[in-house]
């Protein structure tokens, strides 16, 4: 029988104890390392990809059409001055480098920015512009002393197209930035950023201490590393393992990036500020959304604000907090001093100096939202939104600001003024408004709503209203392009007309004065007086059918049903489609696509679309040119006559008012020689505006012309015209010196043979004058 | 009423001595010869032959610099940017037929046959008096209808080209 081993109890309490522990311990502390590593990684993982995404994203940015000066320009010093303001060019008493500016008496010095249009690299350049009364004389550069025959600046930037709760950027380059704001960063917020390697114990202590003793927080002791990483992620939530992971993520950034990669991706990341949805990311587009300038351009004293902002942007907002943000700003000053960045005797005058902050909007980065709202639809045909919202692109438009701004207020002012005139409440009518260069097809300005920074329901594009008596030019129109029935003193009927409709009932249009003017009313004086009965005659005898195929030659792409009643305008079109429309009319006929973008470039300057200048006859020149004699008439002596209250004399305009059904739209669409505009104004639920074309959008077309340089309205005589004087006024009288008679055009061949010269209202003379042989 | 007799009687006197013509009354008539009239010949008070055919002397400065690059571009085979030049000038001078006529041109190097008709179309439109730049227009159109295979378009055209020409040399 073998011997029972019996356990002998010899081990020593302690030992079992710790063996006992040991194993369990060190499974525990292997499973926490574990953990704590896989922790780590992924950790690492998702700040790395944080910070490889973040250089990538940025929206498209949109910019005006650049300010072009060449001598003989109609611009005042004053003008001028201010379009430099605009584009944030700092006025002083010496040229201080790009992007500033100098006044004396007669003349101005620039020293422009460079930039990179569609054609190239266009250097900086110093030039002097001489004045002449309200026009530029003479432009010399200022090193060589040769005469500068154009001058284009570096455009404003107006916008970008950014997903819709988006962060939006100005790229920067760390080579790009000053070394005052590299400097005064660290100063500021993180001394021994070059030594530390991601969170910096020492800084905490000291912060710790710093604020034990004010009783309050006074210093942070994050480096910019953590607030980078904190960026990241931006929360709102201060707890102790979020700091614990920001701790952690700071070391893993600083493992993998450079100190340099790691500023820049600060600089560009940081958090400054918030504009409506939008949030302001990194000093390229903070310095823009604050001082309106490239960051180069700023001075000491801007450096140390958004320097001070940092800390708290909204905290330290200078636009909502001047008074918080001043202080900030100077304590910044005071450590710019003691590194030995500012001189201590030029301390007290830089901490004297007001905040210099621009007014937010219109200056901020959202301005023309309308417009850009037009750019993005246009640009989507060709691009993805991905691409729009993340590739950088820059995008060139056709806005003029000053048109712009100028039809922004008149919608705001003279809507008001509309409003309380008819006895409405508050917000009760909308308008719109679109502006073009006529010839060129370039959408000068679009305003959608009377709130100006209001980027919802975009009327200009969006408000599909019926368009009335704007039709009717369109009506006329083919009319007078069958040259063989229809001139301008062709005799209509504007008697009581009854018309049996399909569905049985009984049509009779009435005038708008409710009265009939007869059965021999001349053609130009119905489309003048806007008679609704003649022209539905009219539009019968020519065939609606013909009226749309006019409507889609001038530029109208759909197709209406071809109704009698759409002689009268039963029609919806937004403001834009009647611009393209009238827009074929200003041009002599020749149709070209509205456009609002010119050329679009890669990031990196690189070109890649331009949108080039199309034109198409649309129409036949004669028949345009007569229309477009009627159509000053309107301006002259018809609906539209109160234009001259506010516009010169000398200058000829043609257009059309619009008036529909109870009088809910009201609508005026006018040109003179270099620009055309599109007025509405009504109501957003369509109820009764109780404004005509007349006394509404006219009042407001007016006011918009009469802010911009007009040229009056000389369309060239084309081949097939003859000119020929008849006395067309409404008295009757013997007229042998034709003093009374004005020229009217016809396509030549088809002069009434039985027209006196000299004897109009239609009515026929029996003899036959021997001047009419002049005439054939 | 007697004044008006006397009118009668005068223009009768008047138009059996001019050589009279046919008395008409009631409706218009368009006589195709007439309708014609600027297919047979130009008409020498339409035309003011003092006009150069390059309205250069007649653009401003900066037009003139801009056509001045467009041509060196042009010249250089860079046509895009020779007609992004030029755009930039009718920026300047929306109205200016001479940049019109150039641009159209530019567009026959480019192969755009189609718009480079109505561009020199345009500029017709905008210089109805200037016989020479309407000459230059018109060979313009001829050579684009050429190259889009309408041969009698062309010749039209050309036709058109010709009769300006002897026009100006007379």
């Amino acid at each position: 029988m073998a011997r029972k081993k019996t356990s002998t109890k010899k081990s020593p309490p302690r030992r079992s104890f710790l063996s006992a522990l040991w194993a369990p311990l060190v499974v525990l502390a292997c499973i926490a390392a574990l953990l704590g590593a896989m922790y780590t990684i992924y950790l690492d993982l998702r700040v790395r990809s944080q910070f490889e995404g973040a250089r990538w994203s940025l929206p498209a940015k949109v910019y005006a059409r650049p300010l072009q000066i060449y001598p003989g320009q109609k611009m005042a010093s004053s003008t001028f001055a201010s379009e430099l303001d605009r584009l944030g060019y700092r006025r002083s008493d010496e040229l201080v480098g790009a992007g500033s500016y100098r006044v004396k008496s007669d003349y101005l010095s620039v020293s422009s920015r460079s930039f990179r249009f569609w054609d190239g690299l266009q250097p900086s350049k110093e030039i002097r512009v001489d004045f002449n009364g309200k026009s530029i004389s003479k432009i010399a550069d200022i090193q060589s002393g040769e005469a500068v025959t154009l001058h284009r600046f570096d455009p404003l930037l107006i916008g970008s197209i950014y997903p819709v709760q988006g962060e939006d950027r100005i790229l920067v380059k760390l080579s790009e930035v000053p070394d005052l704001l590299i400097t005064g960063l660290q100063v500021v917020e993180d001394r021994n950023f070059r030594t530390h390697f991601g969170v910096a114990p020492k800084a905490i202590m000291r912060a710790m201490i710093a604020n034990l003793q004010a009783g309050r927080v006074v210093q942070g002791g994050s480096t910019l590393t953590q607030q980078l990483v904190k960026n990241f992620f931006l929360t709102s939530q201060r707890s102790i393992t979020r700091k614990a992971k920001e701790a952690i993520m700071a070391m893993l950034l600083e493992m993998h990036y450079s100190k340099d990669e790691i500023l820049e991706a600060y600089l560009n990341e940081i958090y400054l500020g918030q504009d409506g949805a939008r949030a302001v990311h990194g000093f390229g587009l903070g310095s823009h959304f604050f001082f309106k300038k490239p960051l180069t351009e700023l001075q000491v004293h801007e450096v140390a604000l958004l320097v001070g902002m940092v800390k708290g942007p909204s905290y330290y907002d200078p636009r909502r907090h001047p008074e918080r943000a001043l202080t900030r700003r100077n304590l910044a000053l005071d450590m710019f001093a003691d590194a030995g960045m500012i001189h201590a005797d030029d301390l007290e005058a830089v901490k004297a100096r007001p905040l210099g902050v621009s007014d937010k909007a219109p200056s901020g980065t959202t301005r023309y939202p309308a417009f850009v709202d037009l750019v993005r639809r246009q640009l989507h045909g060709q691009y993805r939104e991905a691409d729009l919202t993340s590739e950088g692109l820059q995008v060139f438009t056709t806005l003029d600001p000053r048109t712009q701004e100028a039809a922004e207020k008149r919608v705001s002012n003279a809507v008001s003024q509309l409003e309380s005139s008819r006895g409405f409440k508050k917000n009760t009518l909308q308008g719109a408004i679109v502006v073009t260069s006529v010839e060129n097809g370039e959408v000068l300005a679009v305003v959608g709503d009377r709130n100006t920074d209001f980027s919802g329901f975009n009327r200009a594009l969006d408000a599909k209203r019926p368009i009335g008596s704007l039709i009717k030019p369109v009506v006329y129109l083919t009319a007078l392009s069958r040259s063989r029935r229809y001139n301008l003193v062709s005799l209509l009927n504007d008697e009581e007309l009854a018309m049996m409709q399909p569905n049985g009932k009984l049509w009779q249009p009435k005038n708008y004065d409710k009265r009939y003017h007869g059965d021999e009313v001349p053609l130009w004086k119905s489309l003048v007086k806007s008679y609704n009965i003649a022209t539905v005659r009219l539009g019968m005898d020519v065939g609606i059918p013909a009226v749309v195929d006019t409507l889609n030659r001038l530029g109208y792409k759909k197709s209406p049903t071809a109704v009698p009643s759409l002689a009268l305008g039963t029609v919806e079109m937004a403001p834009l489609e009647v611009a393209q429309v009238y827009n074929t009319l200003a041009a002599g006929g020749y149709y070209t696509p509205l456009l609002s973008i010119n050329s679009v470039l890669s990031k990196d300057g690189a070109p890649l679309t331009r949108y080039q200048l199309r034109l198409r006859q649309a129409y036949d020149e004669g028949a345009v040119y007569q229309l477009n004699w009627a159509m000053q008439k309107v301006v002259r002596k018809g609906t539209a006559i109160s234009a001259y209250n506010r516009i010169s004399k000398n200058i000829n305009l043609a257009g059309k008012t619009g008036t529909t059904d109870d009088l809910r739209d009201s609508w005026f669409a006018g040109y003179s020689g270099n620009r055309l505009a599109v007025a509405w104004v009504g109501r957003d639920n369509n109820k009764p505006s109780r404004l005509t074309g007349a006394t509404g959008a006219l009042q407001l077309w007016s006011q918009v012309m009469s802010d911009l340089d007009l040229e009056s309205f000389e369309p060239t005589k084309p081949e097939s015209i003859i000119m020929v004087p008849l006395d067309i006024t409404e008295e009757e009288h013997d007229d042998e010196d034709c003093d009374e008679s004005e020229m009217v055009p016809f396509i030549r061949g088809t002069v009434p043979r039985d027209f006196e010269p000299c004897e109009g209202n239609g009515r026929r003379k029996e003899s036959r004058h021997w001047l009419l042989d002049l005439f054939r | 009423m007697f004044g008006n007799a006397l009118g009668y009687m005068a223009t009768t006197c008047m138009v059996l001595l001019v050589g009279g013509c046919v008395f008409e009354a009631g409706s218009f008539r368009t006589d195709p010869a007439a309708a014609a009239a600027s297919q047979s010949g130009p008409r020498r008070e339409d035309y003011n032959l003092d006009s150069p055919e390059n309205f250069k002397i007649n653009s401003g400065a900066a037009v003139q610099a801009l056509i001045e690059t467009s041509a060196a571009q042009a010249n250089g085979g860079e046509i895009d940017k020779a007609a992004a030049t030029l755009e930039r000038a009718l920026h300047l001078e929306p109205k200016n037929a001479y940049l019109y006529s150039r641009l159209s041109a530019l567009r026959i190097l480019q192969k755009r046959y189609e718009e480079a008709e109505v561009l020199a179309s345009k500029s017709n439109s905008l210089a109805s008096r200037n016989a020479r730049l309407q000459e230059t227009n018109w060979r313009l159109i001829a050579e684009a209808r050429s190259q889009r295979d309408d041969e009698s378009g062309s010749a039209k055209a050309s036709q058109r080209a010709k009769q300006l020409r002897e026009f100006i040399n007379r």
